[in-house]
């Protein structure tokens, strides 16, 4: 690891130039053509510069940006006989009238480098849900509630958590292991009055415990369990996010701490803050500006649950909980030139270089992309075939037919019929003469 | 006996994804199935008294292999970066096969001595097991368990060695065979074949054969079981009823006519006295002369001729007599060439009077056309076909039905778009195709490019062996005729090797890939494919000839070139084959050779 300085005006402008070219700014350029009457385009440029300029003297002066080489000549034979694992959830695309069906399914793939053979790699099912959300005898949670989509985002957050913990506890030799998206994600939401915990079977695949109370088998506590189980193993963990989330939770909490180290002072912070806030770019553009191929900010504890001014919005009923939740040890790191950074993020005390490395050399696998390959690879394992989502929607018409011939009420039966058999415009649905 | 459908070793993959009842998609187990394998899945039918076992047979027309997990993006990183694939965490394994299956049928389980295949009005289960039926299995299937039918065999299913595939004589005797594929593809070795198993039952054979591909059964008969061979040149002759077809041909040949010149050829032969069994030489010497006394008055037509129109329908005729002439020569030649070697011609008796010494069981009469021009092969065959389906067509059994093979059969059914829709033996061939089932006359069609065949007369031909096909017009026209030839047998037309090809129609049960047998005990020992490479090599100029115009030159020395003055001045320049020639015309080539050498 080395410190790295001070990047000259022309660099930073080249990289504006490009970043503008690649259509990277648009959306804040029109969010801010409302509001300013001046030239837009002009304004925003010399805003970007003065904020790069601004944000790469802090960040360079305060010794925190880093560099990390790409080698792959060296670098892969060095991991011959290390073990990798990749995990990612795949949700299958399923609209069917009448029903919320929920299929998810977590993909591991390990891989031994530098080995041939039958045991260089596994690919596995690491844990699957499927059932019907408005099916009152369900599966997967005890009860129903309105919000479908909330439903399935926290199932698979859970389900890949749980793949991860079990993954570990199943192969004892990992090395290290990269998640697709956070590796610990805020629950808040999840936390509404009236979300259902999960049945005690889909607990018990979940974290491997019995007898949970029902209290303990709702999202929070299950998810806040799953996660201390891992971090409390020591496993060496990373999720690896791509997608820029907005917001610049990371930078202010680097603001925070110059300010808390004594390296600037409060009215500069505030000023600065301000400044950034602007055009409300976010922590992937603004340190995309800024990083170098293979550089990375020096990682920084977040709390991903909000920091003390956004606690009192968490659901009183789960304060307690949401308070214990691990902190996501944070850093972006840039894999190539023109990809924007990668946010990365591990449990306290496991981030290393040697995990860094493992994502830059990885991610310069799919130079374009810039993205884990072994990421991409589980991720294609994992994702739900197109065929198969029209297959669970043919399964599950056939099931809704046959409940519905059960029944004597010819109503429902003529009901049934008429919309599995509707297309859009179908004959059927235009009113009897 | 059906306990392989439930057998681990057999089972080669499972069905995935959509299914209908026309095709599926399986995925495969690495080397257990190649394309144009036979497999079977079993499945339940709904019946009338609840559901029955089946097995959905199908024929494997398409495999891919899918590596899903390794980008492009990653392949060119490592080759620039002289990565080891297996030093990094990219997938090397997860690559798998994925075939696609064309459903043919199914059959009831229970049901083994008769594997009878019906329509499958079920869809197989997505998830069920693929097998590979043994071979006895898919013997009994091809053949319907029924072994009353006479077959001929043909080869064995391509991978499968173990697996026999014939064709129903019948199908084929009467309802006709097209074999097509590009040059090379193994036509003719196929057509042997075909023809070998029907000399087998004494089926009467004819052969129209312009190559000479053929002349090989006659040096073979011995291995063809004393099949009776007669290898006939055609002698152009003019009977009554085709004098037509002759008039034709003398229209056709001969330069292009005027109105008034086309009258004063019809007046010509209304005025000249046909004995029938004439050759068609001496019949246009008799026009030519008849064309003389009109002009010289002995007409009784009243007016007067234009000297003009007489002589240019007679160098018309005189044309055409010589390079008929010319053709006969050239026939000659090529049969004088395969005396020696055993061969004896002798000439194609009048198929109107004597039919039945050309078509007879246990014999294969090959009508040898090299040397002709399209158009006068095609007068040939026309005459003869139609003489020999009249036979049939009259029912009166003065011979036997019987099989006629044309090669090259584009030069005799030359599709519209070749503009030659008055070739001769086109109406002829039409009538017999369509009738032809009637009166068991089957025809053999084998052309090299099908795309230029007539597309009624192909569509006609109840059975299709299609070999090796690359180019794009033939394969969609082929495609276009052929109605069970699905796109993806279509498509692997063009990845046949020889003797390799997709057979479909009347005379099997379902389209088949097929390896045909090669029987090398056929071929000609005699006649091979000239070496021409060796033949320029050992080429060397006459040294008689060279000497004798060496002479010439000294003696008589070439004249200089004209001078660009001399045709000013109004003289005719001398034309340049005077000079050409000069070295050659003072020798006599036929006395030469006594002239002894200096
Ligand atoms: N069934 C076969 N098995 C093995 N080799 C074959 C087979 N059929 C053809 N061949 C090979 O291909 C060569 C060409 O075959 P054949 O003469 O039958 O082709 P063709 O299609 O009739 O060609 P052309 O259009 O030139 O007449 C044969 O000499 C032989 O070497
Ligand atoms: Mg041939």
């Amino acid at each position: 690891m080395a410190f790295e300085d001070t990047l000259p005006e022309e660099e930073v402008q080249h990289r504006i130039e490009t970043r503008v070219s690649l259509g990277h700014f648009m959306a804040n350029i029109l969010r801010a053509a409302g509001a300013e009457k001046a030239d837009v385009q002009q304004s925003f440029a010399k805003h970007l510069c003065d904020t790069a300029k601004l944000l790469d003297g802090f960040l360079r002066s305060d010794g925190r940006i880093a560099r990390m080489d790409y080698l792959p000549g060296k670098y892969w034979p060095a991991q011959r006989g290390r073990r990798f694992a990749f995990i990612d959830g795949g949700v299958a695309n399923v609209a069917l009238p009448g029903a919320a069906p929920l299929a998810i399914r977590v993909g591991a793939y390990l891989v031994r480098p530098g080995r041939e053979g039958a045991d260089r790699e596994d690919f596995a099912v690491q844990m699957h849900f499927v059932d019907d959300l408005y099916d009152p005898a369900q599966d997967v949670y005890d009860n129903d509630f309105e919000d479908i989509a909330k439903l399935r985002d926290a199932a698979r957050i859970i389900a890949e958590a749980g793949a991860c913990r079990s993954l570990f506890e199943e192969a004892g030799d990992i090395d290290a292991l990269l998640i697709q998206g956070p590796l610990i994600n805020p629950v808040s939401p999840y936390g509404t009055p009236g979300f259902p915990a999960y049945t005690a079977s889909a607990s018990e695949k979940l974290c491997r415990q019995a007898g949970l109370s029902d209290r303990d088998r709702h999202f929070i506590p299950l998810y806040l369990r799953i996660l201390r189980d891992l971090r409390d193993r020591g496993s060496i963990v990373a999720g690896v996010v791509e997608r820029d989330g907005g917001g610049r939770r990371f930078i202010k909490n680097v603001l925070d701490q110059m300010v808390e180290r004594g390296k600037l002072d409060n009215a500069r912070r505030t000023r600065a803050e301000n400044f950034l806030k602007k055009y409300s770019l976010s922590d992937t553009q603004l340190l995309d500006l800024i990083l170098r191929e293979g550089e990375y900010v020096l990682p920084l504890a977040i709390n991903r649950q909000g920091g003390p001014d956004e606690q009192n919005k968490w659901p009183k009923k789960w304060e307690n909980e949401i308070g214990q939740f691990p902190l996501a040890l944070t850093t972006f790191l840039k894999p190539s030139e023109n990809v924007q950074p990668l946010r990365v993020e591990t449990f306290e005390g496991t981030a290393s270089d040697d995990l860094l490395s493992l994502v830059l050399h990885t991610s310069r696998l799919l130079p374009r992309y810039g993205f884990p390959v072994g990421l991409d690879v589980v991720d294609r394992f994992a994702k739900v075939p197109d065929w198969m989502g029209r297959q669970i929607a043919t399964g599950h018409k056939v099931n809704l037919l046959r409940k519905a011939f059960a029944t004597d009420n010819e109503k429902v039966r003529d009901f049934s019929i008429r919309m599995l058999s509707a297309s859009g415009r179908d004959w059927l649905y235009r009113p009897k003469i | 006996m059906t306990d392989w459908i439930k057998s681990n070793e057999r089972r080669i993959g499972t069905v995935v994804g959509d299914a209908s009842t026309d095709t599926y998609t399986f995925i495969l187990k690495s080397f257990s199935a190649k394309l144009g394998d036979i497999v079977a899945t079993p499945t339940d039918v709904p019946g009338h008294a609840g559901t029955y076992g089946a097995i959905i047979w199908g024929r494997v027309v398409g495999i891919n292999r899918v590596n899903p997990f390794f980008p492009a993006e990653a392949a060119q990183e490592l080759s620039e970066q002289d990565i080891n694939l297996l030093d990094t965490v990219l997938s090397t394994t997860r690559d798998y096969l994925q075939a696609e299956v064309l459903i043919l049928g199914a059959t009831k389980n229970m049901d083994v001595t008769n594997l009878r295949l019906s329509p499958v009005t079920y869809p197989v289960k997505p998830s069920a097991g693929v097998f590979s039926p043994p071979a006895e299995a898919i013997r009994v299937l091809l053949t319907g368990g029924d072994n009353n039918q006479v077959k001929l065999r043909l080869g064995t299913l391509i991978g499968r060695k173990d697996v026999d595939v014939s064709l129903q004589a019948n199908k084929i005797v009467s309802r006709h065979l097209a074999i097509l594929a590009m040059t090379g593809g193994g036509k003719t070795v196929a057509a042997r074949r075909v023809l070998r198993e029907l000399t087998a039952i004494n089926y009467p054979i004819v052969i129209l054969d312009p190559h000479g591909d053929y002349l090989a059964f006659f040096e073979k008969r011995r291995e063809l079981g004393g099949v009776d061979v007669k290898l006939f040149y055609p002698a152009i002759r003019v009977y009554g009823s085709d004098s037509g077809v002759i008039e034709e041909l003398i229209a056709k040949m001969g330069h292009r006519l005027t109105d008034p010149q086309k009258d004063f050829f019809q007046t010509v032969v209304a005025q000249t006295n046909l004995e029938p069994g004439m050759t068609a030489e001496r019949y246009i010497a008799e026009l030519i002369t008849t064309c003389g006394r009109l002009r010289d008055g002995g007409g009784n037509g009243g007016d007067r001729l234009n000297a003009l129109t007489v002589n240019a329908v007679r160098r018309s005729l005189d044309f055409v007599r010589r390079a008929l002439n010319s053709m006969q020569t050239n026939n000659e030649r090529l049969m004088a060439q395969l005396k020696p070697k055993g061969y004896a011609f002798t000439e194609l008796p009048d198929p109107q009077t004597s039919p039945d010494e050309i078509v007879r069981p246990g014999r294969i009469s090959i009508i040898y056309l090299a040397g002709f021009d399209h158009l006068t092969q095609s007068a040939i065959a026309s005459i003869v076909i139609e003489h020999l389906f009249a036979h049939r067509a009259k029912l009166t059994d003065r011979i036997a039905p019987f099989l006629t093979v044309i090669e090259e059969a584009h030069n005799f059914v030359p599709g519209r778009r070749e503009g030659t829709e008055d070739t001769p033996s086109l109406a002829t061939v039409r009538k017999v195709i369509t009738e032809g089932r009637k009166f068991g006359t089957g025809l053999m069609l084998i052309s090299q490019r099908p795309a230029r065949l007539d597309e009624t007369i192909l569509s006609q031909c109840n059975s299709f062996l299609v070999l090796r096909l690359v180019n794009p017009k033939d394969k969609n026209f082929v495609r276009s005729v052929m109605e069970n030839l699905s796109e993806s047998d279509a498509n692997i037309l063009q990845t046949f090797g020889p003797g390799q090809g997709i057979v479909s129609g009347q005379a099997v049960r379902f389209p088949l890939l097929v390896d045909i047998d090669f029987d090398e005990d056929l071929v000609s020992e005699a006649i091979g494919d000239e070496d021409f490479v060796k033949k320029a090599k050992d080429w060397s100029p006459d040294p008689v000839r060279e000497e004798i115009a060496s002479i010439v030159d000294e003696v008589i020395p070439p004249e200089p070139p004209a001078s660009p003055a001399t045709k000013r001045a109004g003289k005719r320049a001398p034309l340049p084959d005077v000079t050409f020639n000069a070295g050659t015309r003072g020798g006599k080539p036929n006395g030469a050779g006594k002239r002894p050498r200096a």
